[in-house]
């Protein structure tokens, strides 16, 4: 699918693929880091992994698109495309390499010296391979369909992401094989347990495709196997669904989810060692050129080392610590959520303090007979989600039940679809997402009968509603039951469900309405206060940097001597610290155990800051073409949190990397005599001083704002 | 999906304190709804909903086409859905002039019924002054304030402006306007590229403000208060909006603003205003000329701007101890009907009489009819006005009497009660209400009743002053076995007697009577 994409200059921007890959390499970094413990290493390849395949899914299809099709899109566009697609590629190239690499070298050997190691069939004790060929008669072979490729068998459809085997057969008779008499034919690897325990040597490993790839010669009785190839297609994995004419956007999101499956092959991962001329066979086949095609030293799909953790349960010394989240409000303040929210806001910084009190709350709130209704939106839930639970125990208690599920959310669809039924059924009203947008917002709203009259408890979040999730993201969630929130939610969820007109917003920004003309001012008004002499600065921490106008204002308030200073985790098409364009920016990004996921935004106000979380990013997606949330922060306690956040931030000097002004980072590492400053470990030590404190009150000084001439 | 609640229309003293209720205005432009709890003191907004229609097809008799249709029901549906997030079942819908205008109305009253359960009531002008009114109270009271003197308070909507004088903290006459920030744009966009449409507006507003002037009985005006939109969003462009519910725009920055969008092509004038829409921005322009125009015949220095809605006057009309439809006192509601003898130059004594001798008949014959306080205010405003339509011509005067009833701006009566007070007054003479009479067969049965009770009253009250002397003046009613027995205050009676015989038989027919007048001295 070709969707618009903003032109982008490589003077004044970095191309926002290689800045996604940017970001995937410091995610590399962890796992090339020695100081990580192993099984967090393994982890970290597993997630490069994952991340380079939904870079391959959906960005680099995007790019080929371009690059292909200039029509409509213009021609500065289109050669920019081009000019980025060797990049990309080599820079892809080059991860792939390093990741490999960083398998051989040091991962596989260290996970083999701590008594995990798997094992290649040439290595098989002659006890292993009885056993997996007994496996493989008994478990794999069943399932197994070989399929012939020839004239009258065209090449079959093949599922994304999938692991197979492909060999070339000639009959018993031709020996020895000329080119004609060759056959190729392919066999699908059945998904799921891919590490077979070996029984020779406690804790070594087959891989799956290695018994199959082995013993696959019985389902090709009279021939014999002269090539074998393991390889495994990649395919765009937009979805293309129109849905202004989509009289039922459930049932043709499900239709078009099965089409994912049927995309284009983007990228052909084969094993090194396969065979040549089925590689080429295969290539040819799934039209892809040579740069398409990625050989890879070692086990294709390294996402199985999320597994590797389970092999060895008893071995925690090699996870980082685990993580007690801290129950915030105290137990005693909790008994009642309702006065403890109403005493005053609550401000959680996940996943250092729980994010169980969320769940608990609306899990409450499903059985109180005061509660009168729920609006709550969803966008990523986990697969057995209480929330969701929660929402339909209220709806089944005859509680207004408003959810609105956004189908949309990529690659959770399908999940998201059995949810939307579930809550169907139970008598919630699902809302599925909006034409044209995506609702990103997280935002849960109770409505509640007290005792002095009917209120509203909302519950603002950075992350999604997934208890896992929460564990591993770093966000915020903000519990609040102020009147001005209230009915800014409210409103919103009116005028996302209800079409009503929007209002004038008090506490929120609304994307795609106010948001970005929100941030526009406010960077505008320190720009006015640097050039006014007045304090001025912008700290702002959030995920990805890729909208060109927000980058132009952020260049031009640099330029009026704002200094601003961003803690970006992925993508940043900005170039920072460039004389003249932007010598007052920073750019950083924190790449550690927890996936830096909360969004905060500070601006210095000439002595009145303003403080907001919310749930975009600086995109343009974010900010134009979903419905997004901010709410600004006036409580000073809880302004006072949020700073120390950034502030801790900005003071990383272990997992922290700085952009330099040609957009390369550079890891920063405690200069001689300074004392380590890992952000992650000190956040959750300043949210376990906190929960010792009675008062959970700070007392951190505020930013002092940098004035222009100083 | 469980079962939804059903809906029960809000109406002063229905509501609990601390209940929620909803409150919805269908307008032309928009459908607007507070989502509000009703406490002792006042009400506190749970939700504010507006929900953009278009309703100006159904302008001066059009029809409403199924996208206008479809849009407002949509809306209440939306509103409904909010509402049960609030386990709202008390509802007040109105609508006013477009839905008033429409010739198809009821087809939408219908559909909003079936699809939201809200029972979507067409209010009338005087209705629609008195909510107003209302909100202006609570908005005075909040800050303490009051209003000395003759005060013209002026909501000018997208269909209609509505023109209420208030009179000692009383609402005592209300006129409405066919005059509209949309409806105007709408009669005259064939012009809107052109640098006559602001001057035709402007001029067009002058006799709109003549009009409504010319309607009320005062002129005299100490404060001027404008609402609505638009008059809100001119506060900001022509003055400063300080934000406060109460703000003031004074008429010659007013003026020069004026002037200086007349020249203007539609892009500038919304440049000017700081609109992105070119519609927007000429949506003003009636406003302001006629807040011009007003301002001047009244020679009024500003107008005071208050920030309040009909739903909030909606809302204060729930509160307890509102008193609903009937805000007037009787005083200052037979002070309406008089106005109206005067204006159709009938005799205010000989109407003063016969209305006098009507209620004497009425308190007297409580046991017979059984109706209450406010059927006696009806009876005596019917009685005060049942000659207006001589002024039209004697002859079939009782039928003049009865348009003239129907289409006057009484402020203090509801639509239905105007209606009985018209027929009432037409039955005064002649033919009683028969079922070919279609005015009097499309009250409700129960206004039926009522109408014929007090008109047999009130033929007996006429007949006893068919020489307009006001030689009687007081009765004395007693019921013998078949018999109402009028013991007169005069011992010559035989023209009387006469008249009555003549005007009796729609008494005989509803309550079973033959009626005897009485002269002074003589027993029965």
């Amino acid at each position: 699918m070709t969707t618009a994409r903003p032109r982008i200059p490589q003077v004044r921007f970095i191309p926002r693929e290689l800045s996604w890959l940017a970001f995937n390499r410091r995610v590399l970094e962890e796992a090339q880091d020695p100081a990580n413990p192993l099984l967090e290493r393994a982890k970290f390849l597993a997630i490069v992994a994952s991340n380079l395949d939904e870079f391959v899914m959906v960005r680099l299809p995007e790019l080929l698109d371009l690059a292909d099709k200039p029509g409509g899109k213009g021609d500065t566009d289109q050669a920019e495309a081009v000019r980025t697609v060797p990049l990309v590629r080599r820079s892809l190239d080059q991860q792939v390499t390093d990741q490999y690499a960083c398998w051989r070298a040091e991962v596989a050997p260290r996970l083999a010296a701590e008594g995990l190691r798997i094992v290649a069939p040439r290595d098989w004790a002659p006890q292993d391979r009885e056993t997996l060929r007994k496996y493989y008669r008994d478990q794999l072979e069943p399932i197994l369909t070989p399929l012939a490729v020839d004239p009258g068998r065209p090449f079959p459809l093949l599922a994304n992401r999938s692991i197979c085997v492909a060999v070339s057969l000639v009959p018993d008779g031709d020996l020895p094989a000329t080119l004609e008499s060759r056959r190729n034919a392919l066999v699908a690897v059945p998904s799921g347990l891919r590490l077979i325990a070996l029984v020779a040597e406690p804790g070594t490993f087959a891989l799956a495709e290695d018994v199959v790839l082995t013993f696959l010669d019985h389902l090709f009785p009279g021939f014999h196997i002269v090539g074998r190839c393991l390889f495994r297609p990649t395919r765009d994995g937009a979805l293309e669904i129109d849905e202004e004419d989509a009289p039922d956007l459930l049932t043709e999101i499900e239709q078009e989810l099965s089409s994912r499956d049927h995309g284009r092959v983007v990228r052909l991962e084969v094993e090194a060692e396969g065979d040549q001329d089925l590689r080429t066979w295969l290539a040819e086949r799934m039209k892809l050129d040579t740069e398409g095609v990625v050989a890879v030293d070692g086990p294709l799909d390294l996402t199985f080392l999320f597994q590797v953790s389970g092999k060895l349960p008893t071995r925690t010394d090699l996870l980082d610590p685990p993580l007690e989240p801290v129950s915030v409000p105290s137990d005693a303040a909790w008994e009642d959520p309702w006065t403890c929210i109403r005493e005053g806001d609550v401000l959680l910084h996940h996943p250092y303090e729980s994010f169980h009190r969320v769940v608990d709350l609306i899990e409450r709130a499903a059985e109180d007979p005061q509660v009168l209704a729920f609006k709550q939106t969803l966008y990523r839930t986990s697969g057995n989600s209480p929330i969701v639970k929660a929402l339909m125990k209220a709806a089944r208690a005859g509680k207004q039940v408003t959810v609105l599920m956004e189908l949309k959310a990529r690659f959770d669809e399908a999940a998201n679809i059995r949810w939307a039924r579930a809550l169907e059924e139970a008598g919630a009203h699902v809302i599925y997402g909006l034409v044209g947008y995506k609702v990103h917002a997280k935002l849960c709203l109770i409505i509640r009968r007290d005792e002095d009259g009917i209120r509203r408890y909302c519950h603002l979040g950075t992350g999604n509603y997934n208890e896992k999730t929460a564990r591993l993201y770093t966000d915020l969630s903000l519990l609040t039951a102020n009147e001005a929130v209230g009915r800014d939610v409210s409103a919103l969820f009116n005028l996302v469900t209800g079409y009503a007109q929007p209002p004038e917003w008090e506490r929120l920004a609304v994307s795609p309405l106010t948001m970005r003309s929100q941030f526009t001012s406010w960077i505008r008004r320190e720009a006015e206060n640097a050039r006014a002499g007045r304090p001025a600065r912008i700290i702002a921490k959030f995920n990805a940097l890729v909208d060109m106008p927000m980058c132009e204002e952020l260049y031009a308030a640099s330029q009026a001597g704002v200094q601003i200073d961003l803690i970006i985790r992925g993508m940043c098409i900005l170039r920072a610290g460039v004389p003249g364009l932007s010598e007052h920016i920073t750019v950083r990004s924190i790449v550690g155990r927890f996936l830096e996921h909360s969004r905060i935004y500070f601006f210095a106000n000439a002595g009145e800051p303003v403080y907001a979380i919310a749930s975009a990013d600086w995109m343009g997606r974010n900010l134009d073409r979903r419905v997004e949330h901010l709410v600004r922060i006036e409580e000073p306690e809880l302004q006072a949190r949020l700073q120390r956040i950034l502030e801790v931030s900005l003071q990383d000097n272990i997992q922290a990397r700085l952009m330099g002004p040609d957009g390369v980072y550079t890891r920063l590492r405690p200069k001689r005599g300074e004392e380590p400053r890992p952000s992650q470990t000190i956040q959750r030590e300043d949210v376990q001083r906190r929960a010792a404190i009675p008062s959970g009150r700070t007392t951190a000084p505020r930013f002092r704002p940098r004035r222009k001439g100083r | 999906m469980r079962p939804t609640r059903a809906i029960k229309r809000a109406t002063a003293g229905t509501v609990a304190p601390g209940e929620p209720v909803a409150v919805i205005d269908c307008g032309t432009s928009s459908v607007r709804a507070f989502l509000a709890e009703v406490g002792e003191a006042g009400s506190k907004v749970l939700e504010d909903l507006v929900y953009p229609v278009d309703l100006t097809p159904g302008f001066t008799g059009g029809k409403l086409d199924r996208e206008a249709m479809d849009g407002v029901v949509q809306a209440m549906v939306g509103i409904r859905e909010a509402s049960r997030s609030y386990g709202i079942t008390r509802v007040r819908a109105v609508a006013t002039s477009a839905l008033r205008e429409a010739n198809n109305s009821d087809v939408l009253v219908e559909r909003v019924r079936a699809a939201a359960g809200f029972d979507l009531e067409i209010i009338d002008g005087p209705e629609v002054a008195r909510l107003y009114f209302l909100a202006l109270r609570q908005l005075l009271n909040r800050n303490n304030r009051s209003l000395p003197g003759n005060t013209l308070l002026i909501d000018i909507g997208a269909g209609a402006t509505c023109v209420s004088l208030l009179r000692g903290g009383k609402l005592v006459h209300s006129v409405d306007e066919h005059f509209g920030a949309v409806r105007t744009w709408d009669l005259f966009q064939d012009l809107k590229d052109s640098t006559d449409f602001a001057i035709t507006v402007d001029r067009f507003a002058i006799g709109a403000a003549r009009m409504m002037l010319a309607r009320l009985p005062s002129h005299t005006v100490t404060n001027l208060l404008v609402t609505g939109g638009e008059v809100r969003r001119l506060v900001g462009l022509v003055g400063q909006d300080g934000g406060t519910d109460l703000e003031t725009i004074d008429l010659k920055p007013l003026d020069r603003w004026l002037t200086e969008m007349e020249p203007l092509t539609p892009r500038k004038r919304a440049e000017r205003c700081g609109l992105g829409d070119e519609f927007e921005a000429a949506r003003l322009l009636p406003p302001a000329s006629l807040m011009r125009h007003l301002g001047n015949a009244v020679e009024a220095a500003h107008v005071l701007v208050p920030h309040f809605t009909l739903r909030d006057g909606l809302l204060a009309d729930l509160l307890p101890g509102a008193h609903g439809a009937h805000h007037l006192d009787d005083d200052h509601l037979l002070a309406e009907a008089r106005q109206l003898v005067t204006r159709y130059g009938a005799s205010l004594p000989y109407c003063e009489n016969t209305a006098n001798l009507a209620v004497q008949i009425f308190d007297q014959t409580k046991e017979l009819h059984g109706l209450g306080d406010r059927e006696r205010v009806l009876l005596q405003f019917s009685a005060l006005v049942h000659d207006v339509g001589s002024f039209i011509n004697v002859r079939n005067r009782h039928k003049h009497t009865m348009y003239i009833v129907q289409a006057a701006d009484i402020a203090g009566l509801t639509r239905g009660e105007q209606e009985m007070v018209a027929n009432i007054a037409r039955y005064h003479r002649k033919s009683p209400p028969e079922p070919h009479h279609l005015e009097f067969m499309a009250l409700e049965r129960r206004h039926r009743v009522v109408v014929a009770y007090l008109a047999a009253i009130l033929r007996l009250a006429y007949g006893l002053d068919v020489e307009r002397s006001q030689r009687i003046k007081r009765l004395r009613c007693t019921v013998d076995a078949r018999r109402l027995l009028l013991k007169v205050d005069r011992r010559q009676i035989a023209l009387e007697k006469w008249s009555i015989e003549g005007k009796a038989s729609l008494f005989r027919e509803v309550f079973g009577l033959d009626v005897v007048v009485v002269p002074r001295g003589e027993d029965t």
